[in-house]
């Protein structure tokens, strides 16, 4: 038996209608647990949706907080994945600098957040400068080690091409090894995303006056768990946005000479 | 009348990789415009032997002198840019060259379209068949006006018609000096060398005024021309060694 292949739109209403399903299930599950468990444990969807009205309307959110840790999001985001990227490039065409370069990777990829979070506020005290810092730190690592994968998979093929062909230093970069390593960067670029408001709520909460860690960690504080959950969901259309409407088109705009 | 400078000068050339010698004291020359044809089987060191004579690769022994300001290979396979369209696959060596990317742009596509690409000239490889990436490939190598063109297996696994159709566009656009294939035609300006290595010796070119045999034991005379192109003087060009049988 044959299969006919799928009509296009038939087949995304099929792929939104599993997603709406998933989505249906997840809230199903979640207002069962509400049921199930005190509203200081799990607060109930109903519950989250008001707190998150209020926290938009009431709150200087959207004012303060929020633009606060999108552009610590970004400034870590940026300079994680500007040395990463530094990095990886460097150590890819050099294997001394590879091997020097280990140990620190290692160690960073392998250090609890947290623990980083403590020495950060340390040497750099609380505020923007600590949480960009922090989100650097942790995300570097991430992009580096998908850079050298991609400087890896460099084919010898086109560098012999570009050496036949005396393509300059700076185009070989661009056009052979940069696309090289678009894949594996943009996946890491992605992973590192959800990484950098992860990290910066945490280091917000532990040593920072503004963004939304610093709501969170008053929320904690009252015991206001709707609005713990409310912030959560902040948190995840920033990363929503950035994925969906930031990267997620950068990202096919890169790679679309695989389609 | 002067002697020729020869675009390519190999004298006493060797390549060893870690123990391995792949050829040792090979002698060859090459004269602008020959076309020249090396034959052997897979493995003696063919693809080593344009590897040297384009550059990627130093001779570990010998004087391996290229005197040309550009060239053009085709490789085996097409190693076309997967991220970059045809167009910009044959406009990336003319920007290198110095040429302003919409220059080249206009070249390339001119090129492209003159060897049957008109409708793919914003295709990304991938959604090309293999024979019209060999033909960009192709393309490629002659846009830059080469004074050295290397062809390395490039006909190989095409189909015999498509195989047949790569010939005769190689030799169309080989055929210089003509006023009707000037650069606009995308033809060569100047006379190209042409260092063609195969294992199948009627995928040699027509025009192929030399060909000789790549063995273990070096650089042979295969057989006598048929038919010269250029008629140019090849004897003084003819260092290779002959085998004892001839």
């Amino acid at each position: 038996m044959t299969c006919a292949p799928e009509p296009r739109a038939e087949g995304r209403a099929r792929a939104l209608g599993w997603r709406l399903a998933g989505a249906a299930l997840f809230l199903g599950l979640w207002q069962a647990a509400a049921l199930r468990f005190s509203d200081l444990v799990v607060a109930s969807p109903r519950a989250t949706w008001d707190a998150l009205v209020e926290l938009l309307t009431e709150t200087d959110l959207c004012t303060a907080h929020l633009p606060v840790s999108a552009l610590r999001m970004a400034l870590g985001l940026g300079l994680g994945a500007g040395a990463g990227l530094l990095a990886g490039l460097a150590a890819g065409a050099c294997p001394p600098l590879r091997r020097m370069l280990a140990p620190a990777r290692w160690v960073l990829m392998s250090v609890p957040g947290v623990v980083i979070v403590m020495v950060a506020m340390l040497w750099l005290g609380m505020g923007t400068p600590m949480v960009v810092c922090l989100a650097g730190l942790v995300i570097a690592p991430t992009v580096y080690v998908a850079v050298l994968e991609g400087m890896d998979s460099v084919d010898p093929g086109l560098l012999e091409m570009a050496g036949v062909y005396r393509l300059p230093t700076a185009m070989r970069l661009r056009h052979v090894h940069l696309m090289s390593i678009a894949a594996p960067l943009a996946a890491a670029l992605v992973v590192a995303t959800g990484n950098s408001i992860r990290i910066v709520i945490l280091a917000e909460v532990l040593g920072a006056n503004q963004g939304l860690g610093r709501i969170l960690a008053a929320a904690r504080s009252n015991l206001e768990t709707a609005r713990i959950y409310a912030l959560v969901l902040v948190s995840l259309g920033v990363v929503a946005f950035t994925e969906l409407c930031l990267l997620r088109p950068l990202q096919r705009r890169v790679l679309r000479w695989r389609a | 009348m002067g002697t020729v400078e020869p675009v390519l000068d190999f004298r006493n050339v060797s390549v060893r990789r870690g123990a391995r010698t792949i050829f040792r004291d090979l002698d060859l020359r090459l004269a602008p415009g020959e076309v020249v044809g090396i034959l052997g089987p897979s493995g003696v060191g063919k693809s080593t032997l344009l590897r040297v004579a384009a550059g990627i690769l130093p001779a570990s022994g010998g004087l391996a002198r290229v005197e040309a300001r550009r060239i053009g290979f085709v490789f085996q396979e097409h190693r076309l840019l997967p991220w970059r369209t045809a167009l910009d696959n044959v406009a990336l060596p003319l920007v290198a060259a110095g040429r302003t990317w919409r220059m080249a742009r206009r070249r390339a596509a001119r090129l492209l379209e003159r060897t049957g690409l008109a409708a793919h000239l914003e295709d990304f490889p991938v959604r090309l068949s293999g024979g019209m990436r060999q033909r960009v490939s192709l393309v490629r190598a002659l846009a830059v006006e080469p004074d050295l063109l290397l062809l390395d297996e490039p006909f190989t696994g095409l189909d015999p018609e498509l195989r047949q159709d790569m010939r005769e566009l190689l030799e169309t656009r080989l055929a210089a000096g003509s006023p009707a294939h000037d650069e606009a035609d995308g033809g060569l300006r100047r006379p190209a060398a042409v260092l063609h290595v195969t294992h199948d010796a009627p995928e040699l070119l027509p025009s192929t005024a030399r060909v000789l045999r790549l063995g273990p034991d070096g650089l042979h005379v295969y057989r006598a021309p048929c038919c010269c192109r250029t008629g140019a003087d090849h004897a003084g060009h003819g260092h290779e060694k002959r085998p004892p049988s001839e």
